[in-house]
């Protein structure tokens, strides 16, 4: 296990910021929250250790959350189907639905912005956070929450439109 | 709301792309932060009492929209523990300084209680016998020094004998006392 002679100050940074997103993810995913909690703590011991070869923080820790989940299902409870877990309600929809759903998750993702943006993006339009809450977490005023949320809900909505959808008519 | 907002939110409800939490367990969330992180920081090692100051500090400005980084929390951190620290030390120093006053003094003095003093004083008072007028005449006449005592008579002379009457004589007398500063062959 790494010691740390000091506060490593980039993990602390990046854990206040994406702990709220992993562990709301996981309240959605483990219906106790101490067992939430519990899991959420083992995927930053991870982060910490291996924190100086990660690149893309998001994606590392989305993907580690999985494999915890996953471990988490087969030690306590072995009969659940664990990709039921993580299959979204989006995969009952019909084909064509399905794509529509596809393309606006992948403009979500796409969209460029900042680490902490995305962390906002997330907390809002998926996790459906409040204003104040997502100020209170990333230490910004509702008021540029507010104004943050605009801009990359545009800017959404852009990349919607430069891939051919014209009006949202299209998709509703 | 602006109307790309409301579009936004639209596509995603309709979509399912949302795994909405309750605000019950928003707060829960938001509260469980920090003592998660102190669990964190204690297994892995990296836990320190300063640490911690810095995280708080940096933990407290976001709570309230003030975004600060960890090297300005860790500047704040120094300040205030240099506050602190001179704070108690200038405590400390005036605290010494006034037990040493306090020790340094003279002692304390329990003073005599008595019982019936005025009954006492009167009786002391009756006990000091009156001193005679005499005697009183007597012991200012003795704090009188003479001058000619100084002066003391030659061996072997008469002492003086005060004769009002005779001034003649007594002249004769203070010519005979004079001792000649002329030395003699």
């Amino acid at each position: 296990m790494k010691k740390a002679t000091g506060p490593n100050d980039e993990f602390t940074r990046a854990y206040m910021e994406y702990y709220p997103l992993l562990l709301s993810s996981l309240l959605a995913r483990v219906s106790n929250p101490e067992e939430a909690r519990d899991l959420c703590q083992e995927v930053f011991m991870i982060f910490l250790e291996k924190f100086d070869s990660i690149t893309n923080r998001r994606a590392w820790l989305y993907g580690t959350l999985k494999n915890v989940v996953y471990q988490h299902y087969a030690r306590k409870k072995p009969d659940v189907d664990i990709d039921e877990v993580f299959n979204d309600e989006g995969l009952a929809f019909t084909n064509g639905a399905r794509d529509a759903r596809i393309m606006i998750a992948e403009a979500i993702e796409q969209v460029e912005c900042s680490e902490e943006d995305r962390v906002l993006l997330d907390l809002i339009a998926i996790h459906d956070y409040s204003y104040g809450g997502v100020a209170e977490i990333l230490g910004l005023s509702r008021r540029q929450v507010e104004y943050r949320y605009g801009q990359l809900a545009k800017s959404i909505l852009d990349y919607l439109k430069s891939r051919g959808i014209k009006g949202l008519a299209e998709l509703l | 709301m602006s109307d790309d907002i409301k579009r936004l939110r639209l596509l995603i409800g309709t979509y399912k792309l949302s795994r909405p939490v309750s605000p019950e367990l928003q707060q829960y969330v938001i509260d469980s932060r920090m003592p998660d992180l102190r669990r964190i920081l204690k297994k892995s090692g990296a836990y320190t009492l300063l640490a911690w100051l810095v995280i708080i500090i940096f933990s407290i400005f976001r709570k309230y929209g003030l975004h600060v980084t960890m090297i300005q929390s860790k500047i704040i951190a120094g300040l205030t523990a240099a506050a602190v620290a001179s704070g108690s030390a200038a405590a400390v120093y005036g605290g010494a300084r006034y037990i040493m006053k306090a020790a340094g003094g003279p002692a304390f003095r329990v003073e005599e209680t008595i019982e019936k003093p005025e009954a006492d004083i009167k009786e002391k008072i009756e006990t000091i016998p009156p001193r005679a007028p005499a005697e009183e005449k007597r012991i200012e006449k003795k704090r009188i020094v003479p001058l000619y005592k100084e002066r003391t008579a030659p061996v072997g002379k008469k002492p003086q004998v005060k004769d009002k009457q005779e001034p003649a004589k007594k002249k004769n007398a203070v010519e005979e006392d004079t001792i000649s500063d002329i030395p003699t062959l």
